[in-house]
């Protein structure tokens, strides 16, 4: 099914959380909206249920307009936060609670609940009750429930912020797989970015109860389509510089020290552009090697690498390309000329104005 | 969903408000004659009768408050084994019958009670000592022991919040004790003191049975609309008390609004009990609790144990002479007891079905509606029961029907201000229920009545269970539409507590308060197991 969302707007109070939110989703793929706390992501999915109702705007199943219609009738499934589970209730009447809400017979329910419970790796347990299962265990038995009913639409509400690292990575897979296998459209909501990439066929960024972003998954992470996409993305360091066109589709930029040639398919006249990169993409030099001065600030050893601070004249840059086999070398050493490398093919250009 | 339909659902609140409040006080205020409410106004009596209740309300809260501050501090402060149970027993005199610790004054304080008797023969006067009883200062009394378990709950509430943190903080930079005291508890305890104080200060504002059985020629307003209740002056100074009561309600509304939202502590403040006895001020503080507990489970303990140290006589042989008791009027006791537990367990049933469906449509409402519902559902707590029983006479008792003598004019009187309780414990427990669990309910394809009986109701059902034993202790202890309602043929016990005292019977009337007593603390036990929210009343 393809979901299209057309300018909700929602106030609480004098409060705007969604202002003008629009996205589409091809049928049988995932978004996922990433976005701080507080940035209308829940909102745009408790809209997207049928659990609050938009002040403004459409939703769209397959160009049926189900904006007024209540939850029960819009055939989704749902996975909270918290596992939500009906605490009176065993796993299988937590699964079945969708079938039997929707009047299924009693036959094709308990078939049903026999498929998901394999399907959610639940065999076994299906006369326990909540308190009686594993954190992961719970959160199975959510989507479970989610899916028992054939949903035209998923939608996961960070559900896996309460989980630790281990079983973070078993559930995704879980949802990976089982969203793979049934082709639902699904909307996962995180604010974690290696989820975002992990679970999104596409992605969406939203900030202050807007969209700033949509594209897929590999496009917004190599070229996040806004700065402050780019910023949320981990592109932190920014650096102010001139560029200048060689011929249609190369660019030279001008640094302190030396001068870079690369790939641009932007404007073909020359003017200010603005250089952002990951810690990751830049490392220090201390003969000399890189494009830009600058005086160590502070390095910390960070597990797998050296983290630098770089005071230049363009601010602060941070570093993390230097390995941690560096720390020794590099610790106590502030105060001291180094020179920061940029692995600008990595980098994002940004057009600032013109010279 | 559009105003009107969040309106329509909401049928089962103002199908209560209007059967149980608003036709009683539109017969009640259609009964007031303009020149008596003028005259009851600028009447003398009237007067002295506003400000002795004014006067023991205001001397209750404060002896209360004061009293009730150290145990709340102990019980905050300190842990120790136990401490649950001790906390329940003290609310134990908070949950049984108001005449039961009036007995129990009776009992101790009377010219030939416990305590004269040991002063007379220790002084050797051969005359009483204490002469209080049957004066404000029993009533006094009465209330201070009543409503001391309950301002120390509320109190305990607010020492628990104080943030260790602060605490430490305060003593590191100023040392001094009352600079702790002043930035750090006072802060915090404020408005649980706040909440003490107005809620003593409106119970007692309204006491009924207190007065009535150990207040002597001390009356109050309340007691005054049941003495004059076939005089046509008892419906203006019925609408005085009404008025006077509803601003204190309104005042009590406000305060919780605005001021009352209790604190989480980030850490506990609880130190284990054997510090307490490691210092001369702790040993004090223990030794103050001991006499306290004292102080509340005397007056108890005695209506309740005394039928059973009588002299020469057993207690099934006591209890058979009370089965066997005849009023003067022909109505045995047995009868007595039948109509009672009959009108319990109507009322119980009657109120928490009502209850239930109401917080259930304002549940459904939602918004400003539920607010409004959840106010509204407060005022009749703390509002005059006397005028509230004496509308429900005029209206249902001679005018739109004629019930009086009927037990569902009982029925009636009851359920309206147990309907307010059980509303608020299935509300509590409602609110409990996880958003989450409606969500995915109705995420999940569920109508609001599928869900009800699905979701919400097995999650809600210990707080029914406890409105509905609440709502029954409630019926089985109410001594105000009691007497008002009873006539020769139709009486509950407390009525039947009270005419045994008249009859001078005080070993009858000791056995049936001591009976009703254990029933209800039984009752109210098994209800506190059942649900929590019971307490959340406080």
């Amino acid at each position: 099914m393809k979901l299209e969302v057309q300018d909700l707007r929602k106030k609480f109070g004098g409060f705007e959380a969604l202002r003008g939110v629009s996205f589409s989703i091809p049928s049988g793929k995932t978004l996922a909206l990433l976005g701080p706390s507080g940035c209308g992501k829940t909102t745009t999915l408790r809209v997207i249920a049928g659990l609050l109702k938009p002040d403004s705007g459409r939703i769209l199943f397959d160009g049926e307009d189900v904006t007024e219609l209540p939850p029960r009738q819009r055939n989704i499934g749902m996975v909270f936060q918290s596992p939500a589970l009906f605490p009176n209730f065993t796993v299988r009447e937590n699964i079945a609670f969708p079938l039997e809400a929707r009047g299924k017979k009693p036959e094709e329910i308990s078939r049903r609940v026999k498929e998901v419970t394999e399907m959610v790796e639940l065999s076994g347990l299906e006369e326990r009750r909540p308190h009686e299962l594993s954190r992961g265990q719970q959160q199975r038995v959510a989507i479970g429930r989610a899916i028992a009913s054939e949903v035209k639409l998923l939608l996961l509400d960070e559900p896996l912020t309460a989980l630790d690292a281990g079983l973070r990575a078993e559930i995704s897979s879980t949802i990976r797989m089982i969203q793979r296998k049934l082709g639902i459209t699904t909307i996962y909501v995180t604010h974690d970015q290696l989820e975002a990439f992990a679970m999104g066929d596409f992605i969406a960024t939203m900030f202050d109860g807007t969209i700033d972003a949509y594209a897929d998954a590999q496009t917004m992470y190599a070229k996040p389509p806004t700065e402050k996409t780019a910023r949320f993305l981990g592109f932190v360091n920014r650096l102010e510089t001139s560029a200048e066109h060689l011929d249609p589709e190369t660019i030279r930029l001008v640094f302190p020290g030396g001068e870079f040639k690369m790939k641009w398919h932007g404007s073909k006249t020359a003017g200010k552009v603005a250089v952002l990169f990951r810690p990751e993409d830049a490392s220090i030099s201390l003969e000399g090697e890189g494009l830009l001065d600058g005086e160590l600030s502070s390095s910390m050893f960070a597990g797998r690498n050296t983290v630098t601070r770089v005071k230049t004249s363009q601010g602060m840059i941070e570093c993390a390309g230097n390995d941690s086999s560096q720390y020794q070398a590099i610790s106590g050493m502030a105060g001291r000329k180094v020179t920061v490398k940029i692995d600008l093919n990595k980098a994002l250009l940004i057009e600032t104005g013109k010279t | 969903m559009s105003l009107t339909r969040r309106l329509l659902i909401l049928t089962p609140f103002f199908l209560f408000l209007f059967l149980f409040y608003i036709i009683p006080l539109l017969f009640l205020i259609g009964n007031v004659n303009q020149n008596d409410f003028i005259s009851v106004l600028s009447d003398d009596y009237i007067h002295r009768l506003f400000y002795g209740t004014l006067a023991q309300a205001v001397l209750s809260t404060l002896i209360t408050l004061i009293l009730s501050l150290p145990v709340a501090f102990f019980l905050a402060k300190y842990s120790f084994k136990g401490k649950r149970v001790l906390e329940y027993v003290l609310l134990t005199t908070f949950f049984v019958p108001g005449f039961t610790i009036a007995e129990g004054l009776i009992v101790l304080l009377g010219e030939k009670g416990i305590i004269n008797s040991l002063l007379s023969q220790l002084l050797a006067t051969g005359e009483p000592v204490v002469k209080i009883l049957y004066s404000i200062w029993a009533v006094v009394l009465a209330h201070v022991i009543y409503y001391v378990p309950l301002a120390t709950l509320i109190l305990e509430q607010g020492f628990s919040s104080v943030n260790q943190d602060l605490v430490d903080a305060a003593r590191v930079f100023s040392g001094s004790t009352l600079r702790v005291f002043k930035t750090v508890y006072l802060n915090f305890l404020t408005p649980y003191m706040g909440a003490a104080s107005l809620l003593v200060f409106a119970f007692s504002f309204i006491t009924y049975s207190t007065p009535m059985l150990v207040g002597g020629r001390f009356t109050t307003l309340e007691v005054e609309i049941y003495a004059t209740k076939f005089k046509p002056v008892s419906s203006s100074i019925a609408l005085l008390q009404l008025l006077l009561t509803l601003l204190v309600s309104i005042i009590i509304i406000l305060f919780r609004e605005k001021y009352y939202a209790p604190f989480s502590t980030s850490r506990p403040v609880e130190e284990p009990v054997s510090r307490l006895f490691s210092s001369p001020s702790g040993i004090l503080l223990a030794a103050y609790v001991a006499f306290i507990y004292v102080f509340e489970l005397t007056p108890v303990a005695i209506p309740v144990i005394s039928p059973f140290l009588e002299t020469g006589r057993s207690f099934p042989g006591l209890f058979k002479e009370l089965y066997d008791f005849k009023f003067g009027f022909g109505l045995s006791f047995n009868e007595v007891l039948f109509q009672s537990l009959s009108i319990a367990l109507i009322v119980s049933a009657v109120s928490t079905l009502l209850s239930v469906a109401i917080v259930w449509s304002s549940k459904l409402s939602g918004g400003i509606l539920e607010k409004i519902v959840s106010i509204l559902m407060a005022l009749p707590l703390t509002m005059s029961r006397s005028s509230l029983a004496l509308g429900i006479l005029l209206s249902y008792g001679f005018g739109v029907t004629r019930l009086y003598g009927s037990w569902i004019l009982m029925t009636i009187g009851q359920s309206a201000v147990v309907v307010p309780l059980a509303a608020r414990i299935i509300e509590a427990s409602w609110s409990r229920v996880v958003k989450e669990y409606r969500e995915a309910a109705d995420a999940h394809g569920a109508t609001a009545f599928f869900r009800l009986v699905r979701v919400e109701m097995p999650l809600i059902m210990p707080a029914v269970v406890a409105s509905l034993l609440m709502a029954f202790s409630s019926s089985l202890s109410d001594f105000t539409f009691s007497t008002f309602f009873s006539t020769l043929n139709l009486m509950t016990l407390p009525v039947a507590v009270n005419l045994l005292i008249d009859y001078r019977r005080l070993n009858l009337a000791l056995a049936l308060t001591s009976l009703l007593t254990m029933l209800v603390i039984i009752v109210e036990t098994a209800g506190s197991q059942f649900s929590k929210e019971r307490l959340r009343l406080i």
